[in-house]
Order: structure tokens, then sequence, then C-alpha cells
């Protein structure tokens, strides 16, 4: 097996850089960084460090200013938006801090719209068993805002999974729950991205969360526009 | 997770501000198809083809009081005319049949017209056949005398008038007009429909109406009388040259007329068009009241798209994130708005058939009309695929901007 084969995201001399009148600031700077197929990583670092930056640079919704970003057969920078978006409905399951869901949707409506956008139909049953696992009654008809922040985000996690995606990106994905609900939560991640072979990417300044994780890494060192090393 | 499914609930979500939009835009709609229907159904009472008269003597007055009573039923008689002025015009080479008639007398609202025994062949020979043969739907035979009554179709159909029923006219056209208890009329003859306003009227013999107005008089001795006898006026068939074109001396005899002291010729065609115009610029004030309250509501759909655009940046960077394209997005945003424009059309096109069936009585007590709110137009085809383009026009740059969105921007209302 080749490295490239081996590896699952790719990104390499990475930059993205705003402009504010004559002043030009770099948000990214990441020469390179290499994730294997179906490892669960956590990137932790101060909040504001450019973490959700690369998430959404994985996730195909922003594009860098230079370098290349890949995941899987995927090069992300040659691909055109609607091939992006595409990518993200059939690869890409991502879980937000908080206000996942749709409102107005039951959870089972939300969970099937996670596989809504891919071409391929997920059908009641697999997104019903899903939020079984997640220990949610698929049967509820309790619109999605009328459940509570740790039911929400449990079924947001459903969703994310529904599809059996080969990326799945979270962030922060537990900081707005409890001790109970964080841990509940973060369990069912890791164990169903375990069981799928999903590469899981979670962002987190959670100390706790960080420990939950045998592969750490520390962004604000990832992220040379930080320490001011790739400037100039 | 269908794209209407989507569609719907999202609608939901906002029911109260789609509602006041609908209702808003529906109210437009109402207004255009309750206009239209009443339109068409106007015209269409106040037709002059096909009724067969050319003219109408009738005593100095209003000409198109005088139609609208002779033919129509309508507003009141102008006066009467000495019965010799009728007898002067059958004379003239260029008539071909001038059929008295004496009205000012009713039945539980029905005119009740007095006309002699020959105008229904006379009339039926260039105009609406009122005919007592059962195939055309007619029944029973023409009066020949005395207490015998003809009913329209229309007239015996509202009357519930079958052949044998007796009534008794009023005297007056009013409902609480005094009856003539006395005198009551035999129903031997119920015509054909013509779709005229022949057909709502009852008919007595002219000689039997003056029998009314002198109370116990002897027939005979009424009939005797003629020369002294008044008419309300006589409808005049005129000779026609080839085509079907009226006889150019037409005007020569409206010209003798114009100096006439007591009669005039009044031409129904030249009258007509005139109160339909009328009409006409009546119903256009309305015609653009309803659009202006659809474009109305059209511009509240676009502040409501505009605004919910602003709540709903979540819910759309969401759906992008999941990997709904941006044509999605800007389908979302504009199937609501033409969701919207259907409801509002399809609801503006029963809330107009409401408003006329309400407004029946009162139009036919006020105006005379006969309208029925169960008249389709093609306002009514053209109302709800009018809605959803307006709506659709409205809800075009909230789609665009709906449409251009940023992902990233619209997430950090999520992050």
């Amino acid at each position: 097996m080749t490295g490239r084969a081996r590896s699952h995201i790719r990104v390499q001399d990475l930059r993205v850089s705003t402009r504010s009148g004559d002043e030009r600031k770099t948000l990214l700077d990441i020469p390179e960084w290499v994730v294997e197929r179906g490892v669960q990583v956590v990137l932790h670092g101060a909040s504001g460090c450019g973490k959700t930056t690369l998430l959404h640079l994985l996730a195909g919704v922003l594009a860098p200013t230079s370098g290349k970003v890949g995941v899987g057969e995927f090069e992300l920078t040659e691909l055109s938006e609607s091939q992006r978006d595409h990518f993200r409905a059939t690869r890409v399951g991502y879980i937000f801090q908080g206000l996942n869901l749709i409102p107005g949707l039951t959870a089972l409506e939300n969970v099937l719209l996670g596989a809504e956008f891919g071409g391929t139909r997920t059908t009641r049953g697999a997104a019903a068993d899903m939020l079984s696992r997640m220990g949610f009654d698929a049967a509820s008809r309790t619109p999605s805002e009328r459940l509570s922040v740790g039911e929400q985000q449990r079924v947001a996690v459903a969703r994310a999974l529904v599809k059996r995606p080969e990326l799945v990106l979270a962030d922060e994905p537990t900081s707005a729950l409890d001790r109970r609900n964080r841990e509940q939560v973060l369990d069912l991640l890791k164990s169903v991205c375990g069981d799928t072979g999903s590469t899981l990417v979670v962002v987190t300044h959670d100390d706790w969360v960080l420990q939950q994780f045998s592969v750490r890494v520390d962004f604000e060192a990832l992220n040379r526009a930080l320490s001011g090393a790739g400037d100039g | 997770m269908k794209f209407w499914t989507l569609l719907l609930k999202s609608i939901r979500r906002r029911a109260a501000a789609a509602a006041l939009v609908v209702l808003g835009c529906a109210v437009g709609v109402a207004l255009l198809v309750a206009v239209g229907s009443l339109r068409e159904q106007t015209a269409d009472q106040f037709r002059v083809e096909g009724l067969g008269v050319d003219a109408i003597l009738a005593p100095r007055g209003s000409a198109l009081q005088i139609a609208l009573s002779s033919l129509y039923h309508l507003d009141q008689p102008s006066g009467t005319l000495a019965r010799t002025e009728v007898e002067a015009l059958r004379r003239d080479p260029l008539t071909v049949a001038v059929l008295p008639f004496a009205a000012g007398h009713s039945y539980q609202g029905t005119w009740v017209m007095a006309v002699e025994p020959d105008f229904f062949s006379l009339l039926a020979e260039a105009g609406p056949a009122l005919r007592f043969d059962a195939p055309q739907g007619g029944s029973g035979r023409g009066f020949r005398g005395g207490a015998e009554a003809v009913a329209g179709a229309t007239a015996a159909r509202r009357l519930r008038l079958s052949l044998g029923d007796r009534f008794a006219p009023s005297h007056g056209l009013n409902l609480a007009d005094p009856v003539h208890d006395g005198d009551s009329f035999e129903v031997v003859g119920i015509a054909s429909p013509t779709n005229t306003p022949f057909d709502d009227a009852l008919y007595i013999p002219l000689v039997s109406f003056y029998a009314l107005e002198r109370a116990g008089e002897a027939e005979q001795e009424v009939s005797s009388a003629t020369g002294e006898r008044r008419v309300s006026g006589a409808m005049v068939k005129l000779r026609r040259i080839r085509g079907r074109a009226l006889h150019p001396g037409i005007q020569q005899l409206r010209h003798a007329y114009l100096n006439h002291p007591t009669a005039q010729l009044v031409i129904p065609a030249e009258v007509m068009p005139e109160l339909l115009r009328l009409v006409g610029s009546a119903t256009r004030i309305l015609d653009i009241v309803g659009a202006m309250v659809l474009v109305l509501g059209s511009g509240f759909l676009f502040a409501q798209l505009l605004t919910s655009l602003y709540y709903r940046r979540r819910e759309l960077g969401l759906l992008r994130m999941l990997g709904a394209g941006r044509r999605y997005i800007l389908g979302l945003v504009l199937a609501e708005a033409a969701w919207v424009g259907a409801l509002s059309g399809l609801l503006g096109v029963l809330l107009g058939h409401a408003l006329i069936a309400l407004l029946e009585p009162w139009l036919l007590r006020e105006a005379g009309l006969r309208a029925s709110w169960l008249r389709w137009t093609l306002v009514d085809l053209l109302a709800t695929p009018v809605a959803v383009l307006l709506a659709m026009a409205a809800g075009l740059l909230p789609a665009i901007r709906a449409y251009r969105l940023s992902v990233v921007e619209n997430l950090r209302a999520v992050d």
C-alpha cells in the first residue's frame, strides 16, 4: 500500500489569508499534515486559533489561498464548488458545537436529511436504527428545537453518521453539554466511527476530551501562522 | 426527506406570517375574480344581440331607462304612449312587426308584461323563440286571452310555477305593492328557455291588463276602446336588406321621431354599449384596486421572505453543510414563494366566488343583476398561475440572496 493510499487527509503547503485594506493577515499556514484512514484524531488549541477554519477546508466549504487539501481520492482544491458539495454530501459527516438541527423537523427527519443530498437515499429504518443506537426514540414527533441540548447533539451525531461517511468532522461537539451527556456523545461518536472505519477529526479546547484520544495534535504547533514562523 | 416536506415544514414554522401574506394576496385575487365574473355576467345580461328587437317605440325620456325597462325588466317604465302611436308605426313600410307591451305589474318581484297573443310567434321570427313544445323545454301553449298567462323559463323555475297554477299580480314593481286579489291568472304555457331576459318575466294578455286597470269592466268593452288605450311602449322589428343589415331607411325613421312631441325611437344596439362602457369603467377601477392589493400582498411576501432569510441563515448554512447545492437553496426559497402564490390564487378564487354569493341578493335588489357565484371565467383559470408568477417574482431577489449566501458566513451563526 502506498503512502497516498494509506493517508486519508493530506494537507500540503496550506495557506489561508485575509486582506483588510493594505494589511494581509495569515490565518493558517500548515506546511504538511497527514492523517491515515480510520484514525481518530483530536486537534486541540486555544479558541480562535484556526481549528474551525481547517475543518471548513476539509469539508470543502472553504478554499485555501494557496496549497493543497486532499481527502481520500479527492483533491478538494481542484474540485468545482458543486463537486465539493457532492463530496460533502457523500463523504463527510459534520457536527457542530450546538444548534445543529433544522428547526421544525423531527429527530428522524433531521437524520434523514443527513443522507438527502448524496443521491443515495437512506431508508427510514436505517435512520431509526442510528437514532436508537444514540439512545433516542425514533418515533418521537417532537420538533428538534424542543429537544434538550444533549438530545440535539445525539441526533446531530446520528445525522452525521447515518450515511456512513468516510470522514467525520466534529467541531467542539461536547462543549455545550453537561458531563453525563458529554461522555455519552463522545463515546457514541468514537464507537460508531470505529465500527464504520470512518476517519474522525475532533476539534476541542477541552482537556477532558483531549484525554479521550490517543492521537492528539497540538494545533498551535501545527499552524505556523500562530508562531509567526511561516511569515515572510 | 423530500424537498417538498422540507419546504412545507419551513412554511409551517412561520405559519402566522405566511397566513397573513396568503390572505393579503388572496383578497387581491378574490377582487379580480369577482369583478371578472360580474363583468362577464353583466355583459351577458345586457347583451343586445339575439333579442330580435331592433328598436323600441317609447314615450320621450331617458333612452337607457327605456331600454333597461323594456328589454331587461330593470328600472321603471318611463311613462305611457297612446296606442295610436303603435298603430301609426305599424303602417310604416320599414317595420316588420310592432309588438306593444305594458309594464307596471309584477308577481313576487318578477315583472308581469302585458303583450298581445301574437307576441311570441312574431318575436320568434328573428329573435328568441319562446316556444311551448316539449323538445325545446317548453310546455302548454300561448295564451288566447282572458285570465291566461305564460311564464318565461327562468321566472317559472324561480317562482315554482307549473301549468294550471294561478297567480295574482301586484299593481306595481315592488314586493310591497298592492295585489289584485280578485284577478288571478292561470299559467297555460311555460316557454322554452332562450337565455335572454325574455325568460325572466310573466306574460299576460294586453287586453286583460286593461281590465286590471279598470277593475270590473267587461273585457269586450275594454277591447273595443283600443283608441283610448295606452301602452308602455312597443318592441319593433325592422325590415332587413340583403346580408341581414337594417334597411337604410331606419335613419329617416329615427329623424322623423326626433321632433315627435310624445314618442321616440330608441335603438338598443346604440344605448346598451354605452351602459356597458359605464359598467366597464367601474369594473376597471375595481380591477385596479384588486391588482394593487395583489401587488401589495406580493410586497409583503417579498419583505417576509427577505426578513425570514436573516433568521434562516443558520438553517440554510446547515443545509449547505449537509451537501445541498446553491441551486437547491435557490429552489427552496423560490418554491416557498410559489407555494404561497398558489395558495393565494386558489384561496382567492374561492373567496371571489364566495363574495359573489354574498353579493347576489344585493346586486339583484340594487342593480337588477342576476349574478351567479357558479359562473367561471378566464380570470379563474389565470388567477393561480398569475399569483404564482407574481409571488415568484417577489421571491426572486430573496432567492438570489439565499443563493449567494456564503456557507462559512452563515455557519458563524452556528459556531
